[in-house]
């Protein structure tokens, strides 16, 4: 199916490129230009590229052509390709383009260029503070073989670090809270992984561990990946349920059954909007109320974006009294929106991409002063006003010579060169 | 579908471009000839974009397709300056200064 | 909850003498309209106080080294000689376009918002790090030098000039955005370090399969880059329109041009070459790089075209056009040498240094005999023949040396400037094993002393009444000056300027 569809749009593509570089009238060959753009606008759909196929029917084959045929219309030019001539260069011309394209197009089908393998991306890791009783302030480094990066700096607790890029070996996580011991543990980060480092549980030594995360594209629509992390207490699993808005029986789904302690559920995939969320003790039930004793926390209305990947930890909250409070710590981060989307594009303009789409302004700018000054000068000549006048005394003194027969100004009055300045051809 | 189909369309249309560079004399069409030379880039970066998973190859486009817009300003009006002077704009015309 | 990068992340204290210099291009703009039409002078001074704030920005951010713009743009000392060079073109420029546009009529404030956004492309394009940078900055420099070589429209010539470099131009454009998207199927990105190293780990990790695809591309992809970077920077064969666009051009613009245009174009072809592509070599162990050869031959036959053509012309623009043609050439020589693979010799980055060492040497020099060519050209556009120079030496002696000294240091007698310069480029070409091109070099530099000489035989010993210089006016007699003084300056003192590129380097800090 593809390959018929890539068939058509080329078919189409090629006409127009013929139909442009053949056709002896202006106007056809601009409207061959914009068969072949809106083909490759096609094609564009065909590889993943919906927003740049709209660009390209909209800029390339609506502004910019639009621009072209007015001009060639304003000029009067689509006739003025009449005189084509042949001489030797565009032969030696034709010559090189034919070895061009067989020195591309050749090897091109001879190797397969599909081979190549993208590298995998480096692995990025972040670090979430969950440990009750280490308190705030808390500096994070990571040691590889290589050097050593700060991978967060006065981490206070339920907060989390960005993630952050390395290469991908073995690491030491080390954990040092305000006025503390540092604790340390191993880690090993693979190329192409995404990890979140945990820090959790109660006392000065907390546990560590490692949450794979994927933030890839959310393939379903309107979409966000929910993982639960039990960092509460060591002797309760816990289930993440929803319960609408009032403990009614009828409207519960469990999200998460029975995640033990220190573990992460499966990735649930969850439409944007809002939840009521709870947390109960053990296992979720979907039929029975679990009753209001075994809720350990709750979120009333949580909004849940799309496109994300959810990381909600529930951990140990200490109280002013020295007991412990289970609470809830959604985390968010943005998946990688869709490949060839709007979004994405807009993203990367407004990040790494920000120099040159800022020089592309200036540039603009520019261009539209270029135009301005190389088409202003003929609207307003200085030659052309000391002309009208001219033509305004001329029947005057037209009228006082025919009357007087008596020529009054010596110097006939002069109508603006418009001959033309061609030079002959041949020379 | 592979890549290297859409690659060698794309190197077809870019071949024809330089071609109508090289053999069409009206300003215009030469100017549209390079268009379509973009053109075909685009194609190929879209093309490559797609094999590769990767955004870089969809901003190129994006880029060259807004200073494409700029540089068809420019140009027009170089064109348009110059068809007033001249009334005409077949580049074998050009040829004020001997060379 | 879009990961927003913070400002600070952006490095913008690198960019500074750029960003600057943008920013008050744009206002530049807008303060033009206040100003009266009678003086647009303002305008230029306006301008020129922009340049001097970039330069001193310049000297401040002249021993960074990093990345800014998320790795957009590299702050090294590459970038800040350059800025250098580009910075004085474009105030010895101004100099010299003040009083010119008024003598002729086409003084217009845009003339030097214009001029502005031509250098900030410039220094865009010297500093960036990633292809679609580099691409996009090379028609930041290019549009406005379009629109600037037709600004003495309605003249034909003018006109002329300013279409036929745009329609060479943006084929040119065409080529160099193909090449690039090769090298991207290639390599999967489009930042110029991470091409190195997509480079080296495809062509050299024993993966026979991709690397064929991959080095095919890449080969394919640097060369049709290589032909649109040759048609900016004018070498053969790609130099056909250099002459006919710098003759019909405002000769300020063509000065401006022949300097400013080949400064980014080399600029980025060390950049795409000496760094993107410095290991891509038919083996690991090969000495040299795959597109050494090509580069060499270009750098001969640019060589050789351009001073055979320049001996036979009779006007001095024309004259000056093959010129430049030909001294493309011999900083080509250099970019050829940097395609030795020494990493860690240091060879590549003596042979950059001596680029950019040639490209100060060529401006203060080109810049100084076209302000001389401009003083005897007349307000109509004539007096540009070689005829014109005769007697000059009696009527005109102090300029008549000045024009003297320019030819001299042009054909490289020692003493002047662009003796060093070749010394330096010859030295590296070499240190590179190129020595028929340092052979071909040396030749071609004798041949161009016939028609260097013949000015200054026009200027002191023809007889003829000797033109009165009219356009000799005092802001230009200044850019002859600052031309002359950089010129002895820098073949007295050397050192001055080889000092400054003592830390420019290609590769080195990518291999730490």
């Amino acid at each position: 199916m593809e390959t018929v569809l890539f068939g058509f749009g080329a078919t189409i593509a090629l006409v127009g490129a013929i139909i442009m570089l053949s056709s002896k009238n202006a106007v056809h060959s601009a409207l061959g230009l914009v068969l072949t753009m809106g083909a490759l606008a096609f094609l564009f759909l065909l590889l993943n590229a919906p927003f740049l196929a709209m660009i390209q029917i909209t800029v390339y084959a609506g502004a910019i052509m639009v621009l072209f045929i007015f001009v060639i219309m304003l000029l009067g030019a689509d006739k003025l390709d009449l005189r084509e001539r042949f001489p030797v260069v565009p032969v030696l011309g034709t010559a090189l383009a034919s070895a061009m394209f067989f020195a591309i197009a050749t090897p091109l089908l001879t190797n397969n260029i599909d081979l190549i393998e993208p590298p995998p991306a480096n692995p990025q890791v972040r670090f979430v503070h969950a440990a009750t009783d280490i308190g705030n302030n808390v500096a994070v480094t990571l040691d590889g073989a290589l050097r050593s990066q700060p991978l967060a700096e006065g981490l206070n607790l339920r907060e989390v670090s960005n993630f952050m890029t390395v290469a991908p070996g073995d690491y030491t996580v080390s954990i040092t809270p305000e006025g503390g011991a540092t604790l340390t543990s191993p880690i090993s980060l693979t190329a192409g992984s995404v990890q979140t480092i945990v820090a959790y549980g109660t006392g000065d030594a907390p546990s560590i561990t490692v949450v794979p995360e994927d933030l890839s594209t959310v393939q379903e629509a309107r979409s966000s990946r929910v993982i639960v992390f039990n960092a509460f207490d060591p002797d309760i699993s816990i289930s993440m349920v929803n319960f609408g808005s009032e403990f009614d029986e009828n409207d519960t789904a469990t999200y998460a059954n029975n995640i033990p302690y220190g573990t992460a559920s499966e990735t649930t995939t969850l439409i944007e909007g809002d939840y009521a969320l709870a947390f109960v003790r053990g296992e979720g039930s979907s039929s029975v109320n679990p009753g209001i004793d075994n809720v350990l926390a709750r979120e009333e209305a949580y909004e849940l974006e799309r496109d994300q990947s959810k990381l909600i930890v529930l951990f140990a909250e200490r109280q002013v009294d020295g007991s412990i409070r289970a609470s809830v710590d959604p985390l968010g981060v943005m998946t990688r929106p869709s490949f060839g989307g709007p979004r994405a594009i807009g993203i990367e303009l407004f990040t790494t991409y920000m120099l040159p789409f800022q020089l592309l302004a200036v540039l603009l700018l520019a261009a539209m002063v270029g135009a301005i000054v190389l088409t202003r000068h003929a609207v307003t000549p200085v030659k052309q006003r000391v002309n009208v006048r001219r033509r305004v005394a001329r029947p005057l003194t037209n009228v006082i010579a025919s009357q007087t027969g008596h020529q009054v100004v010596d110097d006939a009055p002069q109508l603006p060169a418009e001959t033309d300045q061609r030079e002959p051809s041949g020379d | 579908m592979q890549t290297e189909w859409f690659i060698l369309l794309s190197v077809i249309l870019f071949t024809m471009g330089v071609l109508g560079v090289l053999f069409r004399r009206n300003a215009i069409l030469v100017f549209m000839s390079v268009e379509l030379m973009l053109n075909a880039t685009n194609l190929a970066l879209v093309a490559f974009a797609h094999q590769w998973g990767s955004e870089a190859g969809h901003l190129f486009v994006f880029f060259i397709i807004t200073v494409a817009a700029a540089e068809v300003a420019v140009g027009l009006a170089l064109i348009v300056a110059i068809f007033r002077t001249k009334h005409s704009i077949n580049i074998d015309d050009l040829r004020q200064m001997e060379g | 909850m879009i990961p927003v990068p913070s400002l600070s992340e952006f490095n913008l204290q690198y960019t500074l003498p750029a960003l600057s210099l943008t920013v008050w291009a744009c206002i530049l703009l807008l303060v033009d309209l206040w100003i009266p039409k009678e003086r647009k002078e303002t305008t230029a001074w306006l301008a020129a106080g922009g340049v001097v704030f970039a330069f001193i920005a310049n000297a401040f951010t002249f021993n960074t080294d990093g990345e800014a713009m998320l790795g957009m743009f590299r702050a090294d000392q590459f970038t800040a000689f350059s800025n250098l060079v580009i910075l004085a073109t474009t105030f010895i420029g101004i100099l010299m376009s003040v009083d010119y546009l008024k003598r002729t009529g086409i003084e217009r404030g845009e003339y030097y918002s214009l001029l502005l956004f031509a250098t900030v492309g410039t220094m865009w394009m010297v500093a960036a790090n990633d292809l679609i940078t580099v691409f996009v900055a090379l028609e930041l420099l290019s549009i406005p030098l379009y629109v600037l070589a037709a600004f003495r429209a309605p003249d034909l010539k003018s006109e002329e000039s300013g279409l036929k470099y745009f329609i060479l131009g943006a084929f040119a454009s065409a080529f160099f955005v193909y090449g690039a998207a090769l090298v991207y199927g290639a390599t999967g990105t489009t930042n110029i370090p991470a091409i190195l190293q997509a480079v080296s780990a495809t062509l050299f990790s024993g993966e026979a399969a991709n690397a064929g695809a991959a080095q095919l591309l890449l080969l394919l992809g640097s060369g049709l880059m290589l032909v649109g970077l040759g048609f900016k920077v004018a070498a053969a064969p790609f130099h056909m329109w250099t002459p006919d666009v710098y003759e019909g051009a405002p000769t300020p613009v063509t000065a401006i041009m022949s300097v400013g245009a080949k400064v980014g174009g080399f600029a980025a072809m060390l950049r795409i070459f000496g760094t993107g592509f410095a290991t891509l070599a038919p083996a690991a162990t090969a000495s040299s790089t795959d597109w050494q050869t090509i580069m060499w031959l270009i750098a001969a036959l640019t060589m050789i075209l351009g001073n055979l053509i320049a001996i036979s012309q009779t006007n001095i623009k024309r004259m000056l056009a093959y010129s430049s043609i030909a001294h493309g050439g011999y900083i080509m020589m250099a970019v050829a040498a940097t395609g030795t693979v020494s990493v860690g010799t240091g060879l590549p980055n003596s042979a950059a240094q001596a680029a950019l060492f040639y490209l100060l040497a060529y401006m203060f020099t080109n810049l100084g005999a076209f302000a001389v060519a401009m003083a005897v050209e007349k307000n109509d556009g004539s007096g540009t023949q070689m005829e014109d120079f005769v007697g000059l030496g009696k009527s005109r002696p102090m300029l008549a040396l000045m024009m003297a000294i320019f030819m001299l240091s042009l054909t490289g007698i020692p003493g002047t400037a662009g003796f060093i310069g070749k010394i330096l480029i010859f030295q590296s070409s070499l240190e590179a094993g190129l020595i028929p091109l340092a052979i071909i070099g040396v030749l071609t530099s004798i041949i161009s002393g016939f028609y260097y000489l013949r000015v200054v035989v026009n200027m002191y010993l023809r007889d003829g009444e000797g033109d009165k210089a009219e356009g000799a006016t005092p802001y230009l007699n200044w850019a002859v000056y600052a031309s002359f003084a950089g010129t002895m300056l820098l073949g007295i003192l050397p050192f001055l300027a080889t000092d400054l590129t003592q830390r420019v380097s290609l590769v080195a800090s990518l291999f730490p």
